[in-house]
């Protein structure tokens, strides 16, 4: 991850790197998803990569920073996901800290749409979420489960299966 | 079979020659056949070893994309582990983007992913872990090279087994070959030294039965080169033996024509000399007699000197059938250069006043005037040249110069000039005038002799290796250049020959044996003044009476007598205190070889002169 940070920060040092938030992971995270998901018919559509971040807070500057990359010659777009939100056309859709209920409600809404979802509870991926992003011992580690996301055609790299924790089939 | 040459400097037969030629290029193309087979492999097996651990290494780095991008050491840690099961892969290094090691696993206690210093030790291999355009890693694998060589090694030794086992088949062709194509070569070779070194031209090749065409061929020449030799030799033989019955036969003639010659040149001599003893002997006893008067003397003198110029001719022409019968001898004695010249002076001062010509004798002075060489033929040398300067100059001087040039302790040069101003000789004769026959003068009739003076004064030089040559002017003269080694020697001590009788104390009874009566009055005549008793005798039946009846001290014989030889005589009864003297007409080599077996020390020439005679008898005469 470190190494992955110092390709999006501009070579910053692996000192200061190791300083940064839990954002600063969880953004490189979003973006580093994008290597190893496939999304259906992403090449054919000239929409902009939509990554949409579902939380209460302010949306820190670290995700905002996400906008600056691009996925396979899209643009990538960060946005705060709100009532107006058309939740199908986000590609990754991340949950942070969001309210159980709401997130129940927004996964059902996407449950059919190839939206990669990503969320920090516990209890995720048996809510249908896809990739469940776990906090232990200061390691972020990954539990995925395949089956929402082979419904909607998300194909996962076996590489990201490699890393990941657990693996839901 | 092994054909073993009898030269100790010949070089290494041909087979060994062959055989270290083709096994030198054998092994040196098979060593380069194999160089190239074994660095091709070795190149080969490190591509291949390369190219797998490319592919190796694309795969873990492809399966390590998420691990690197996800941070999850632990799997790598896994993944890499995987490695363990290939034998081939010593040691593997994951780095990330700063290329600080990830993880790493290594076979051996060496630790690679550090010690740069394996890297020349191993094949190694290194691929990138690229992550969306990003390197996120480095995945370095180093593996096993040691096999790849051990492989090589291998294949060398099977390689040299092979050339060994190549080299060893190309022995036994070789020797086979050898055996059956340049055994052939090599026998020929030796029967072609056998027949140089014993001349046995009946040996022959035998054909072998398995052989190339050209080796027959050779054979088959050879052995037809060999008949026709035997042949020629044969033939040449019996040619050389004719050639030699021939040859035996000429020679048997030429010596039978020789010996007639000696008998006849013996016998002429005699018969010429013996006469001329005579003639001569009266003539200078008529010459000297006082009682004679002045136109008798002259008369004598007149007889005389003819008699002694056809006695001179007769000598020469001995002198000439001796030399070219290769019968003339040095005798060599000791002798005084100044007397020698003086009685040159002697003899040709009164010839000088006969001619009117001056006679100019410079004898230089000498360190060593005692010489030892044969005396009388340096004085027939001398005698010779200035007899010629006589007979061709009219007018002006005969010249002789005598000096000496010492050499060594041991040696000197006798350098003699005759000159003359006479006619001198044509430039085209020069070269002539010492070949047989050949006069000097222009005039052929007026010359007086046979033209043999130069030839045998040319031929005794020779004979006592020493120089003559010739300078000449026509009409103003001609000088001979004379010159003669001669060793040095010191002064007898008592010198008999000019000792005169002075008051001997004791005359000896001599007998004078000689079948001519005439040459027997002139002796008496000659030695009366000598001797006590003089007895005669006519052969030797009567000398050996005499000699038992009477004391007789000195016995002059003539060595042709009726009943045989005068050596007879001293064969069989000489005794110690006699002394015995022979005399001929004739001295070959035989008779001179004779006188000294015998022991004879004195001779005398017929004709002689008074004065030979009484030389003889006062020598003899002053040693009583």
């Amino acid at each position: 991850m470190l190494l992955l940070f110092n390709g999006i920060t501009d070579d910053l040092p692996a000192q200061t790197i190791r300083k940064h938030s839990i954002n600063d992971l969880q953004a490189a995270y979003l973006f580093h998803f994008t290597n190893f998901v496939s999304w259906p018919n992403l090449t054919t559509t000239s929409d902009d990569f939509i990554i949409c971040i579902d939380t209460p807070q302010e949306l820190a500057q670290e995700f905002h920073d996400l906008a600056e990359k691009s996925v396979e010659g899209k643009k990538v777009y960060v946005t705060k996901v709100d009532a107006e939100t058309v939740l199908i056309d986000c590609k990754i859709l991340f949950f942070k800290n969001t309210e159980r209920e709401q997130q129940n409600k927004r996964l059902s809404a996407v449950k059919d749409s190839p939206v990669l979802t990503v969320g920090t509870s516990r209890t995720f991926n048996q809510k249908n979420g896809i990739v469940q992003l776990n906090n232990s011992h200061s390691r972020v580690t990954l539990s995925i489960n395949l089956r929402p996301a082979k419904r909607v055609g998300l194909t996962i790299s076996a590489n990201m299966l490699d890393v990941a924790e657990e693996v839901i089939k | 079979v092994s054909i073993k040459s009898t030269d100790a400097n010949a070089g290494p037969s041909l087979l060994h020659r062959l055989l270290s030629i083709n096994a030198v290029l054998t092994i040196i193309l098979l060593l380069a056949v194999c160089s190239l087979m074994i660095g091709k492999e070795y190149l080969s097996s490190s591509d291949r070893q390369i190219s797998s651990l490319n592919a190796l290494a694309i795969i873990i780095s492809d399966r390590l994309t998420g691990v690197m991008a996800f941070e999850d050491y632990a799997l790598a840690q896994r993944s890499i582990k995987v490695l363990r099961a290939s034998d081939d892969i010593l040691a593997a290094c994951l780095y990330d983007a700063h290329m600080k090691v990830v993880t790493k696993f290594h076979r051996h206690s060496v630790n690679f992913c550090r010690d740069q210093h394996y890297l020349v030790k191993s094949t190694t291999v290194s691929q990138k872990i690229i992550v969306n355009d990003l390197v996120v890693g480095e995945l370095v694998l180093y593996a096993n090279s040691t096999k790849i060589r051990y492989q090589l090694l291998w294949m060398f030794l099977y390689l040299l087994g092979v050339i060994s086992l190549c080299y060893a088949l190309f022995w036994l062709v070789a020797r086979w070959f050898f055996d059956r194509e340049i055994m052939s070569v090599a026998q020929l070779g030796e029967i072609a030294e056998r027949i140089s070194t014993t001349g046995d031209y009946t040996l022959r090749m035998k054909k072998p039965k398995t052989s190339t065409s050209e080796i027959s061929n050779l054979i088959h020449t050879l052995n037809q080169l060999l008949n026709m030799v035997e042949k020629n030799k044969h033939e040449l033989e019996i040619i050389v033996d004719q050639r030699t019955q021939q040859l035996m036969s000429e020679k048997r003639k030429v010596e039978a024509t020789s010996l007639a010659k000696s008998n006849f040149l013996a016998k002429l001599s005699h018969d010429v000399r013996t006469p001329l003893t005579a003639i001569m002997g009266y003539a200078e006893l008529l010459s000297m007699d006082p009682k004679a008067s002045r136109a008798q003397r002259e008369k004598g003198d007149i007889i005389a000197n003819n008699a002694d110029f056809i006695s001179q001719l007769v000598s020469n022409l001995l002198d000439l059938s001796k030399i070219e019968s290769g019968h003339h001898e040095l005798v060599s004695q000791a002798f005084n250069i100044n007397e020698l010249v003086e009685q040159l002076a002697n003899s040709f001062t009164p010839i000088s006043d006969t001619k009117n010509l001056s006679l100019s004798i410079k004898n230089e002075p000498m360190n060593a005037p005692w010489v030892v060489g044969d005396m009388v033929k340096i004085r027939q040398i001398l005698n010779n040249l200035l007899d010629n300067a006589f007979k061709n100059t009219k007018h002006g001087q005969i010249e002789l110069k005598i000096r000496q040039q010492i050499v060594s302790a041991e040696q000197c040069m006798l350098e003699c000039d005759v000159s003359d101003t006479g006619c001198g000789i044509p430039s085209d004769k020069v070269d002539a005038i010492f070949d047989n026959y050949v006069q000097l003068g222009t005039s052929q009739i007026n010359q007086k002799g046979v033209g043999l003076g130069l030839a045998i004064t040319k031929q005794y030089v020779d004979l006592m290796n020493g120089q003559i040559n010739v300078r000449s002017e026509l009409g103003r003269g001609t000088t001979f250049h004379l010159s003669l080694p001669l060793d040095v020697t010191g002064a007898p001590e008592c010198n008999t020959d000019n000792i005169s009788m002075v008051e001997p104390t004791h005359l000896p009874s001599i007998l004078l044996v000689d079948d001519d009566p005439n040459c027997l009055k002139i002796l008496q005549q000659i030695m009366c003044d000598y001797a006590a008793n003089i007895f005669c005798a006519s052969s030797i039946t009567q000398a050996r009476r005499l000699l038992e009846e009477q004391s007789l001290e000195v016995i002059f014989t003539d060595i042709e007598l009726p009943d045989g030889e005068g050596f007879d005589l001293a064969n069989s009864v000489l005794k110690d205190d006699q002394t015995i003297i022979v005399m001929s007409a004739y001295f070959d080599h035989r008779r001179i070889q004779k006188m000294h077996t015998l022991g004879i020390q004195h001779s005398i020439n017929k004709p002689f002169s008074n004065d030979d005679v009484l030389r003889v008898i006062k020598k003899i005469v002053n040693r009583q």
